[in-house]
């Protein structure tokens, strides 16, 4: 293996899992840098077994480009031994490169359990496929909790814990304007509080705009 | 707590709890009323590794009831004689409805985590509903699509397959299937006499109350017939 297409692996390796275990607010950033630069190691890896491979059949004597009979190696221990670690290598990058996407993947799937559209700062820390992804996602699952013939008609990201009561206290933490629930017609101004129905509060309080209440404290 | 039975068809989910195993009639699920068999089939569903069969009847019934009850609570919403009687039904509902939601929950989380298992394998395909069937292919092309751009289309040809390592390699192996080694706690609800638990024909007696811990693949089949549950 040469030395130029070894250590630019070796040190994606180790910025990727570094990456890797940094993820827990999604707080890397993408790296652009990453698939590209893999690309090219992974290509030049490639090309370089092939073309010690040509090397090898001309010195024989062979037509290059002759495919010949797959099952047979033709070259020596040593290249066969270099393939192996390439393609081995190839596959560990793959593995790398596959669990990072799919992880950050995950991560955006729960962000739209917990909130429904993306804070300014979470949004700036992914790359516009995954923001694409993210509203994919939103769009999925909209259509599933939508009523009707596709949807199963509930708000499946309301109620994580069993509700107590029907109606909950709540505190409006900004103003709103006027809204309609089913128990009447509320105006949402900034320090109020309210008692609202559950069901229905829980999509404003996912938005930021109520604030669960859970009482005074008293001493 | 008999008056309110009589009203509605819906027994409130705390009377489960105060009921004790003599007064449940054997053979399983009869005499067990809705809300015990939803209870039933979350808690089997969240104890489970892999996806069970979705239980159509069982949840077109308790819709309905639940849009039955909605509706006897809008008609006597302005009778102030019958306030407590409305205030306790709304609660009845929210609960209940937090059962069907987790269950819901639950088996699409499922369904995300093993899209490509599911949509591969047609009998497992059949254990989701169509809504969860359309769900799933949707989110397959979404998912997939978004690794592929991202990452597969950046690899050489040969290992640019989400399903496969390399493009050599026999078998799909990149799937995540679920783990059905798993243990998982069980309660057998009729008498079975001796059944195999293991490769090596190893039987273990399951009568009625028995609590096992026991891998799933054996109770498997059990499981389907309704005659363990898990917990």
């Amino acid at each position: 293996m040469s030395p130029q297409s070894g250590t630019p692996l070796l040190h994606l390796y180790w910025s990727k899992s570094r990456s890797h275990y940094g993820l827990h607010d999604l707080s890397s950033c993408f790296c652009w840098h990453l698939p590209s630069a893999l690309t090219y190691a992974n290509t030049l890896g490639c090309s370089e077994a092939r073309e010690r491979y040509r090397q090898r059949r001309i010195e024989e004597g062979l037509d290059p480009d002759d495919g010949g009979n797959p099952n047979a190696w033709r070259g020596t221990d040593a290249e066969a031994s270099e393939l192996m670690v390439y393609h081995t290598a190839i596959l560990r990058n793959k593995q790398l490169l596959f669990n990072y996407v799919k992880l950050r993947e995950e991560k955006i799937q729960g962000l739209r359990w917990t909130h429904r559209a993306l804070p300014a700062h979470v949004r700036a820390n992914l790359s516009p496929a995954e923001q694409q992804y993210f509203r994919g996602y939103d769009q999925l699952l909209n259509k599933y909790m939508r009523s009707g013939r596709l949807g199963v008609g509930l708000d499946l990201t309301v109620d994580p814990t069993p509700p107590d009561d029907p109606y909950v206290q709540v505190t409006v933490l900004r103003d709103y304007g006027e809204v309609l629930f089913t128990s009447g017609k509320v105006l949402l101004e900034r320090g109020k509080r309210y008692w609202l129905p559950g069901d229905e509060a829980h999509p404003l309080v996912m938005d930021g705009v109520l604030e669960y209440f859970l009482g005074d404290e008293k001493k | 707590m008999a008056e309110s039975s009589q009203q509605s068809d819906l027994r409130i989910p705390e009377d489960d709890f105060q009921q004790t195993a003599d007064d449940r009639e054997p053979g399983g699920a009869a005499g067990r009323s809705d809300v015990d068999l939803l209870r039933q089939a979350v808690m089997n569903e969240k104890a489970a590794p892999e996806l069970l069969h979705y239980e159509t009847d069982l949840i077109n019934r308790i819709e309905q009831m639940l849009d039955y009850q909605d509706e006897q609570v809008e008609l006597q919403q302005d009778n102030p004689a019958m306030e407590e009687l409305c205030l306790m039904w709304t609660v009845e509902l929210s609960r209940i409805r937090y059962y069907l939601r987790d269950y819901f929950r639950v088996r699409l989380r499922k369904v995300e985590k093993f899209v490509m298992h599911l949509l591969d394998n047609p009998d497992l395909a059949a254990r989701m509903s169509d809504k969860e069937t359309n769900y799933a292919r949707e989110f397959f092309v979404l998912s997939g699509s978004h690794l592929k751009s991202t990452a597969a289309n950046h690899l050489p040809e040969a290992f640019a397959s989400i399903v496969r390592s390399a493009g050599a390699s026999a078998a799909k192996d990149l799937v995540p299937a679920p783990c059905l080694d798993r243990h998982v706690f069980c309660r057998v609800l009729e008498d079975r006499g001796h059944v195999t638990v293991d490769e090596e024909g190893n039987m273990a007696e399951f009568n009625k109350g028995d609590l096992f811990v026991i891998r799933y693949q054996p109770i498997r089949e059990l499981l389907q017939e309704k005659v363990v549950q898990l917990c």
